[in-house]
């Protein structure tokens, strides 16, 4: 059936608690034997790439604890990417003597959109500090890939706190409506 | 009574392009603003085509449409459904032993969610006090590192947790504390928008930066 106007259900019944398995529709929008439109089932596991990916990462043979820049290349221009599920797996990072000899240093894991390959990248390392020579760490993650035609990527929101460590956000993303 | 009625529509609206303004099926009145108009349930044995559905900008006033199982069409109300496509629940552990949790079962199915673990804090037990200190085992020269995740037990067919300092304790002052530890869980349901993909193994080859093999497909 093909309808060029709009179409509309006077009455459509709502899920109840019962149901499950169901699967959610979508529209293409890309025609299909010259028709436009078509209304399909969103069949997750027949595709390759679905709106919510969800994959295990491990890594290992570091340099010391460091993973500094992985580049994953998921193309930032299409995805959003997570971390979680974290495992440290191996040898605790050395404290320093001398000046610094209570630093406890500094721990980072994110994952980062790169401004030049403009693909996520990953770093996950205490910055300050490394484990003894010989000591081996791994890492394990579980990255959530998000594909842009799902999921919003919303502008960063910047505040100054003026040296303060409360405060207020200098602006809302418009999620009212 | 409502009657339930397959429609040749293509014909039909090859009918109205012929001269007709409106069609009425089970009806006699049918709406001026509409070609056709079908009073009762309607049943599709092949494809729809929705050429000009209109764009809706907000994210509020909507429901998705989902199909069951049975194949009929029907609204996605999250809050009367069973689950949505994503799901949030903070699992809290109150008086946990310093060594952390190395096993607990959510008894959520691993057939049919995903369970991750994107956030967490913990507070010392009975006093909510935030000073807590992760303490090696090795002793005061070394930071450990941690583990907090889910992990689906083929055994039980559930997702368990892990939570824990390695080589290490909770601790305050110079002794090991209990804790009340606040786990975020993101839980997708499988089949409806995520999937699991296959695991990437990485070779860091000696060095702190490598390029990871992007999965087939993206």
């Amino acid at each position: 059936m093909l309808v060029q106007g709009t179409f509309e259900v006077g009455t459509l019944p709502v899920v109840t608690n019962t149901d499950q398995d169901f699967k959610l529709l979508t529209r293409l929008t890309t025609p299909t034997a010259a028709l436009e439109g078509e209304i399909t089932v969103l069949d997750v596991d027949n595709l390759t790439v679905a709106p919510i990916n969800v994959i295990n990462y491990s890594f290992t043979n570091l340099q010391s604890d460091n993973l500094k820049d992985v580049d994953l290349q998921y193309d930032s221009e299409k995805y959003i990417v997570g971390v979680s599920n974290f495992q440290y797996i191996g040898d605790a990072v050395a404290k320093q003597t001398g000046t610094n000899a209570n630093s406890i240093g500094t721990f980072v894991m994110r994952a980062y959109e790169d401004p030049v390959t403009l693909t996520w990248h990953l770093e996950i390392r205490n910055r300050f500090l490394d484990t003894l020579p010989g000591g081996e760490v791994s890492y394990k993650v579980t990255l959530i890939i998000y594909d842009k035609s799902f999921f919003k990527k919303l502008d960063a929101i910047e505040t100054n706190l003026n040296g303060s460590n409360t405060g207020s956000a200098s602006s809302i993303p418009d999620l009212v409506n | 009574m409502k009657q339930q009625v397959i429609i040749l529509f293509i014909l039909i609206l090859g009918i109205c392009a012929n001269g007709f303004s409106q069609v009425g099926i089970n009806t006699i009145t049918p709406s001026a603003d509409v070609l056709l108009e079908v009073n009762g349930n309607a049943k599709l044995a092949d494809k729809l085509f929705l050429e000009g559905p209109g764009d809706f900008s907000q994210i509020r006033g909507s429901k998705l449409l989902i199909q069951k199982t049975n194949s009929a069409i029907i609204q996605y109300d999250i809050q009367q459904s069973k689950y949505g496509p994503i799901n949030y629940a903070q699992f809290i552990f109150r008086n946990t032993a310093p060594q952390g949790i190395q096993d607990y079962n959510t008894k959520i199915s691993s057939t049919d969610y995903l369970v991750t673990v994107q956030g967490y804090y913990f507070l010392r037990y009975s006093t909510n006090e935030t000073s807590v200190l992760a303490h090696s085992l090795s002793g005061n020269d070394y930071v450990e590192g941690f583990q907090i995740y889910a992990y689906p037990n083929s055994s039980t067919g559930t997702w368990y947790i892990r939570a824990f300092i390695n080589n290490g304790t909770f601790r305050a002052g110079s002794s090991d504390i209990n804790v009340d530890l606040y786990l975020n869980l993101i839980i997708y349901r499988n089949g409806l928008i995520s999937k699991t993909q296959t695991s990437v193994p990485v070779d860091m080859n000696g060095s702190d930066t490598a390029t990871a093999p992007l999965p087939p497909g993206f």
